[in-house]
């Protein structure tokens, strides 16, 4: 053996010895015991070798508390359920005109994407024989109810209502995540204002904190955790939010979007006019730009997203983009984005930078 | 818990390469504390460190396809995050202080509670051992670091470092003597420990 000839260096060096001293590995421990005691005359060199590594071996690693753990483990598990597998990456053309854009201020487009997040299970679903519609992430679905109205059901979304409907009854559904609406009407043709119509021919989305009564319509309604949000496109809507002070109701004519977000619970159910059409763009699969200034396409996705962006150069927040890009994958999205900028993207957590 | 092995781990990269997402987050729960603790010891950086282990493990999972086959999965991590928070620190470096970046400039410095001699010496011990360890070079205190907190065998600081083996054997080897050189007295005061 070796070992015999062993200087207390040599002990040191050697990879074995040292998974013995710091406790890594078992094995090696039976073996360095077993051997010195065969080997009394090599006690010193073995000790010292042994007591200064020993010096090294860890001592009390602050311990992480555990929530954090838990919380990125959460987070890690979310974003695994929603990225869709890599796209073929698209580009956007830069147009050089400073064409003033027709759209109001984009806001919170409710794009719908994947991985926003678990949302909340609708509230308490009553017992009758149900039908449920999920979708996974990545997955856009179209339904057709039973009183043939039509839904395309975005990704990571359910969409709950009692298995048969009677003629002439309410319609209800209840949802989590996104959908977008195409209801028939089936109240009298004459019969048009929401407001003042019998719940028999109502449509009623159940939407988290919101209720969309409509009659016959096309909407588009989110509902993900912190947030919850209806687009009109035509028709009438009518929206309930009810709260702690009591219940309050808001009309909606075609174009607008009332957002809610429970964070902000004193705020009032507030709506604004926006390009309802690209609200929409997501049921397609893709978001068409034309000549849109990127500082609105910066807002939905910092609105989407929840992330917070940053530009290198603020000069190009007037940069107009026209094109269309997938809207399943938001890496897919910033690397586009990016590359139409002539930036780089960097991201970290929700901070995304583009310089 | 018990630590994962090598060869579970091995076997947990296989699955999750083949779309198992249970696999890749039972690596996660294996490995994030110690990923946390040497990315802490490299930056100092709490946020950072957090943000740079879940990018790590969500670009893992998007690019699982084109991803091969590991030996060491705890290795193959480690130098992972090791490139990624270098990447961060260059950037933050260029655009906060304009300062010149070196992906390699990480600063591991040890503080006495990580220490055995922190239970067992006097203050005047400790200060020693502190202060020699404390005056190693930056890759000799990473590979100290990368051996006796988390166990890695030569080949793997290797790996992780982006040095052949040779060097980190000498490295480790002439860190140990250093030591051994300095903390003579403190050896010898607690050298009946050993037994």
């Amino acid at each position: 053996m070796p070992y015999n000839d062993y200087s207390t260096d040599d002990f040191l060096a050697d990879e074995s010895f040292q998974s013995f001293v710091i406790g890594h590995d078992p094995a090696a421990g039976q073996f360095w015991r077993a051997w010195v005691a065969e080997h009394p005359a090599k006690q010193t060199e073995f000790d010292e070798a042994a007591a200064l590594l020993q010096l090294l071996a860890t001592g009390q690693s602050p311990r992480l508390p555990h929530s954090l753990k838990q919380t990125e483990a959460a987070k890690l598990w979310q974003a695994m359920h929603a990225a869709p597998a890599p796209q073929p990456q698209p580009m956007l053309r830069v147009g050089q005109r400073a064409r003033r854009w027709a759209g109001a201020a984009l806001g919170a487009l409710a794009l719908g994407f994947a991985g926003l997040g678990l949302w909340q299970r609708a509230a308490v679903a009553p017992t009758p024989a149900w039908t449920s519609y999920a979708t996974k992430a990545g997955e856009r679905r179209e339904l057709t109810l039973p009183d043939g109205s039509r839904v395309m059901l975005n990704a990571n979304s359910v969409l709950k209502l009692a298995t048969t409907w009677q003629p002439g009854h309410a319609r209800e559904v209840w949802l989590a995540g996104e959908a977008f609406f195409r209801v028939r009407h089936t109240a009298p043709a004459q019969l048009m204002a929401v407001a003042a119509a019998p719940a028999n021919v109502k449509f009623t989305v159940h939407a988290g904190p919101l209720d969309v009564a409509v009659l016959g319509t096309q909407f588009d309604v989110l509902n993900r955790p912190g947030r919850a949000k209806v687009v009109l496109q035509t028709g009438q809507v009518q929206l309930r939010h009810v709260r702690p002070g009591g219940t309050e109701t808001l009309l909606l004519k075609p174009g607008e979007l009332a957002e809610l977000r429970p964070a902000a619970a004193a705020a009032p159910l507030a709506k604004r006019p926006v390009d309802a059409a690209l609200y929409a763009g997501w049921t397609s699969g893709h978001l068409d730009f034309a000549d849109t200034p990127a500082s609105e396409v910066i807002a939905l996705l910092e609105d989407t997203y929840g992330l917070h962006i940053t530009l290198g150069n603020p000069a190009l927040r007037q940069q107009k983009l026209s094109g269309s890009v997938p809207s399943q994958d938001l890496d897919v999205l910033l690397a586009t984005l990016a590359k139409s900028l002539d930036t780089s993207v960097h991201r970290t957590g929700t901070h995304v930078r583009f310089d | 818990m018990q630590p994962i092995t090598d060869e579970h781990s091995a076997q947990l990269w296989e699955a999750f390469r083949g779309g198992e997402a249970r696999a890749l987050a039972t690596l996660f729960d294996g490995y994030y504390e110690a990923l946390y603790h040497y990315g802490l010891k490299l930056t100092g950086d709490e946020e950072l460190v957090k943000d740079c282990i879940q990018n790590l493990f969500q670009k893992l999972w998007r690019r699982r396809e084109g991803l091969r086959a590991v030996q060491v999965v705890k290795a193959y991590l480690f130098k992972a995050l090791r490139r990624h928070l270098g990447d961060e620190t260059k950037l933050l470096r260029q655009h906060r202080y304009l300062l010149p970046a070196y992906s390699d400039s990480f600063e591991v410095t040890y503080s006495h509670e990580e220490f055995l001699i922190a239970q067992q010496g006097d203050a005047e011990q400790q200060a020693r051992l502190l202060a020699a360890l404390n005056r190693l070079s930056k890759r000799q205190r990473e590979a100290l670091y990368l051996k006796f907190f988390d166990g890695f065998a030569y080949e793997r600081i290797a790996e992780v470092m982006g040095l052949n083996t040779q060097s980190v054997r000498n490295l480790v080897f002439n860190t140990l003597q250093v030591l051994r050189k300095v903390l003579a007295m403190v050896v010898l005061l607690l050298s009946g420990l050993a037994a």
